[in-house]
C-alpha cells in the first residue's frame, strides 16, 4: 500500500482540466469538518494523508463514529483504533459518539470509550451492541452516576442488559430511544426513567414478554411517547403510562397484552394507535378522550370498542377503513366536533380480501352525526376502492349529510404513466357518485390520482387533480 | 402562511432573475433576514450565487416549501428526490451548492450537499479521483503520516 496514495495525486498534475480541479480544498474548515462529520471515523482519519490541508482536520470533526463491522485493519484490533482516536480528538465539545460492536470481548470496553468521550463533554450517544450469539452485554450503568454528564440524546440498541440498582443521573436529556435493550428488573426501569428529569421525547421498542411484565413509564416531562412492540405477550404484560406533560403518543404493535393504561395525560393533543389487538381493557380509548388529533389504524377492539366516550375536542380523525364499517359510524356520532375526516383504506390484498364479520357492516346512524350537520369541513379518502359498493354507499352518505364540507377529496390507486386512459373511467364514476349526492352549500369535490412516469432516467412522479364538482349557492 | 402568494424576485450575481413565491425563498435564513430588516423591495440581489447555481437551488427550495395540509406522507418521496438531486452533480458544482446553501442559510440543503460530498468519498482513493486532491507531500512526510495512522490506511 505504501505508495498507492501518490498515484491520484501524480495523475492530476498531468491532467489540465480546470473543470476538474480541486475546489473541495478551498472550503472553510468549517464546512469541510461538516463533510467529515458523516463519515466513519477510520475514514476521516485516513483523510490526514490528502493534502497538506487535511493533515490535521481530522481531529477537529466532533462526531466519532465506530462500526466493528467495517473495520478492515490487519495492524491494529478495533478497540486499539478507538482507544488511539478517542484519545488524540481536539474538538473541545464532542456533539456525538457511535458505536457499533459486535464482538462480545470488545464490547467490554464500551465503558472506557464512552467515559473518554464523556470528558470531551459528549452529547449525543449511540450504542448498539448486537451480536450473533444474542448474548448480552451489560451496559456500565455507573457512568451516570455522577452527575455532570452533558448527555442530550442517548440510543440504545439491542443485545444491552440495563442494571440500574441505584439512582443516576441524566439530567439535560432530552431524547431517549431504547431499541430492544433489556432491563434488568422493575426497579432499573424506575430508576432510569426518574433519573431524567428533562425527558422529552421517548421512544422505546421492546418484546413484553421477555422483561418485565408490567412496563411502567412514569416520567413528568416527556411529551412525546412512543411504544413498539410488536411481538405477542402471553397475556400477562401490561403498560402503565404515567406522563402528565404528555402531548403526543404513538403506540404500535401490542397485540395480547394484559393492559394499557394511560393513568394519567390530560395535556394529550394527539395520539396514534396502530396494529393494537386484543388488548385486553378499554382504557386506550377512554384515557384517549380528550385528543385533538386521532390516528385509529387497528381496529382491534373488536369486543372492548367503548361506545360511551365521546371525544369532544377531536377535530382530525384518520381511520385506515376497517373492515368493521360499522366503527365508522360509531366514531361519527362520538366526535361532535369533527373538521376533518380522513380515510385510508389498507394496501395489503390480506387485509381488502378479509371479509366483514357479521354484524359489523356499515350501518346508517339512525339520525345524522352532529359533526355532520355542523362542522365537518374536509373529506379525504385515499385509495378509495372506486369499483366497490359498500364503500360507494359510506362515501355518498358522508358527502350527502355534511352540510358544512368545503373541500372533499377522493384519491384512487396510483397508475402508471402508460395507462392513463383508466383515469378516465374512474373520473367518470366518481362524478356520477359527487352529483348526486352534495349536501353542502359550498363546496368541492377533487378526485386526485398519482401517476408515475420514466424521464431521463429515473421515476417522476405526477399528481393529477380533476375537479368533480363544485356548489355555491345560498 | 396565508393564500396570498406574493411573489419576490432573485436576482443572481450573472444577473439572472427569478421570480419565485416568497414560501419557497423564505426557506433561506438570509434572504428571510433580508426581508425582514430592510425593505430591499420586491427585487432581492444576490452576490456570491451564479444563475446556474440559484436555479437548482430553487429547484430544492419549491420541492420542500411546505404545502398547506400534512407534511409526512411525502417524506419518503422527498428523500429520494434529494438522493436524485445530487446524484449527478459534478465536485465542482457541489462545490459551488455547499458555498450557496451556507451562504443562503439553508441547513438542510446545507446537510444534504456535504453528505452527498461524504456519500461520493468513501475511500481515500475516491478523495483523490473525486476531489482531485493534489498530495503536496514529500515522500517522507507522506511516509511518516502513514506509520502514524498505519491502521487507518488498510484497504
Amino acid at each position: 500500500m505504501e505508495h498507492k496514495r501518490k498515484i491520484g495525486g501524480e495523475r492530476l498534475r498531468n491532467r489540465d482540466d480546470v473543470l476538474n480541479e480541486d475546489r473541495i480544498s478551498e472550503l472553510p474548515d468549517d464546512l469541510l469538518l461538516r463533510i467529515l462529520s458523516s463519515l466513519p471515523t477510520e475514514t476521516v482519519i485516513a483523510t490526514s494523508v490528502l493534502s497538506k490541508r487535511w493533515r490535521s482536520l481530522w481531529k477537529m470533526v466532533p462526531k466519532l463514529k465506530f462500526n466493528s463491522e467495517d473495520h478492515k485493519s490487519d495492524h491494529q484490533r478495533f478497540s486499539e483504533i478507538v482507544y488511539r482516536s478517542s484519545l488524540s480528538h481536539k474538538a473541545p465539545v464532542l456533539e456525538s459518539l457511535h458505536l457499533v460492536v459486535r464482538d462480545k470481548t470488545e464490547a467490554l470496553d464500551v465503558g472506557i470509550w464512552i467515559g473518554i468521550a464523556f470528558a470531551h463533554h459528549l452529547r449525543e450517544l449511540v450504542v448498539d451492541l448486537h451480536n450473533q450469539e444474542e448474548a448480552y452485554a451489560i451496559f456500565p450503568s455507573v457512568l451516570f452516576s455522577c452527575d455532570d454528564n452533558t448527555l442530550d440524546s442517548l440510543e440504545l440498541k439491542t443485545s444491552i442488559l440495563l442494571e440500574f440498582p441505584s439512582r443516576v443521573c441524566l439530567k439535560s436529556l432530552r431524547k431517549l430511544h431504547l431499541d430492544y435493550v433489556v432491563f434488568n428488573d422493575q426497579e432499573s426501569v424506575c430508576n432510569l426513567f426518574s433519573a431524567c428529569p428533562s425527558l422529552e421525547d421517548l421512544f422505546v421498542e421492546r418484546k413484553s414478554n421477555i422483561d418485565v411484565e408490567i412496563f411502567t413509564i412514569a416520567v413528568p416531562s416527556v411529551q412525546r411517547l412512543t411504544i413498539v412492540d410488536e411481538f405477542p405477550g402471553n397475556g400477562d404484560e401490561g403498560y402503565v403510562i404515567n406522563a402528565p406533560s404528555l402531548k403526543y403518543l404513538n403506540i404500535k404493535g401490542l397485540e395480547w397484552v394484559e393492559s394499557c393504561l394511560i393513568e394519567n395525560a390530560p395535556e394529550l393533543v394527539e395520539a396514534k394507535i396502530i396494529d393494537v389487538t386484543y388488548v385486553n381493557n378499554e382504557n386506550i380509548l377512554v384515557s384517549l378522550a380528550g385528543v385533538k388529533r386521532l390516528s385509529l389504524h387497528s381496529l382491534p377492539f373488536e369486543v372492548k370498542y367503548p361506545t360511551g366516550i365521546v371525544f369532544y375536542q377531536l377535530v382530525f380523525l384518520e381511520l385506515l377503513t376497517p373492515k368493521e364499517r360499522n366503527i365508522l359510524s360509531l366514531m361519527l356520532d362520538s366526535c361532535p366536533k369533527l373538521q376533518i375526516l380522513k380515510l385510508i383504506n389498507p394496501t395489503d390484498c390480506f387485509a381488502t380480501r378479509r371479509a366483514c364479520p357479521v354484524g359489523w357492516e356499515w350501518s346508517q346512524p339512525k339520525c345524522v352525526p352532529e359533526c355532520l350537520l355542523y362542522h365537518l369541513e374536509t373529506f379525504v379518502w385515499t385509495k378509495y376502492a372506486w369499483q366497490r359498493d359498500d364503500e360507494k354507499e359510506v362515501a355518498a352518505y358522508i358527502l350527502k349529510n355534511a352540510r358544512r364540507l368545503k373541500k372533499g377529496t377522493i384519491s384512487t390507486l396510483a397508475i402508471e404513466s402508460n395507462k392513463l386512459e383508466r383515469l378516465e373511467k374512474r373520473y367518470e364514476m366518481l362524478n356520477v357518485l359527487a352529483n348526486e349526492v352534495r349536501g353542502s352549500v359550498s363546496c368541492h369535490v377533487l378526485f386526485e390520482a398519482d401517476s408515475y412516469s420514466y424521464k431521463s432516467g429515473y421515476y417522476v412522479p405526477h399528481k393529477f387533480s380533476f375537479t368533480l364538482g363544485t356548489t355555491e349557492k345560498e | 402562511m396565508s393564500k396570498s402568494e406574493k411573489k419576490i424576485v432573485l436576482k443572481s450575481l450573472d444577473n439572472e432573475a427569478f421570480e419565485v413565491e416568497k414560501a419557497v425563498a423564505l426557506q433561506s435564513q438570509t434572504i428571510w433576514v433580508m426581508c425582514e430588516d430592510k425593505c430591499v423591495g420586491n427585487e432581492i440581489p444576490l452576490e456570491n450565487v451564479t444563475g446556474q447555481i440559484l436555479a437548482k437551488v430553487i429547484d430544492y427550495c419549491k420541492k420542500h416549501a411546505v404545502v398547506d395540509g400534512d407534511g409526512d406522507e411525502s417524506s419518503e418521496e422527498l428523500k429520494n428526490w434529494d438522493t436524485e438531486f445530487t446524484k449527478n452533480m459534478d465536485q465542482s458544482t457541489l462545490f459551488n451548492m455547499i458555498l450557496a446553501a451556507n451562504y443562503l442559510n439553508i441547513k438542510s440543503l446545507l446537510n444534504l450537499t456535504c453528505q452527498a460530498v461524504a456519500d461520493k468519498t468513501k475511500t481515500i482513493d475516491e478523495f483523490h479521483t473525486f476531489l482531485n486532491i493534489e498530495n503536496n507531500f514529500t515522500p517522507e512526510e507522506e511516509a511518516q503520516i502513514c506509520q502514524e495512522n498505519l491502521w487507518a490506511f488498510d484497504d
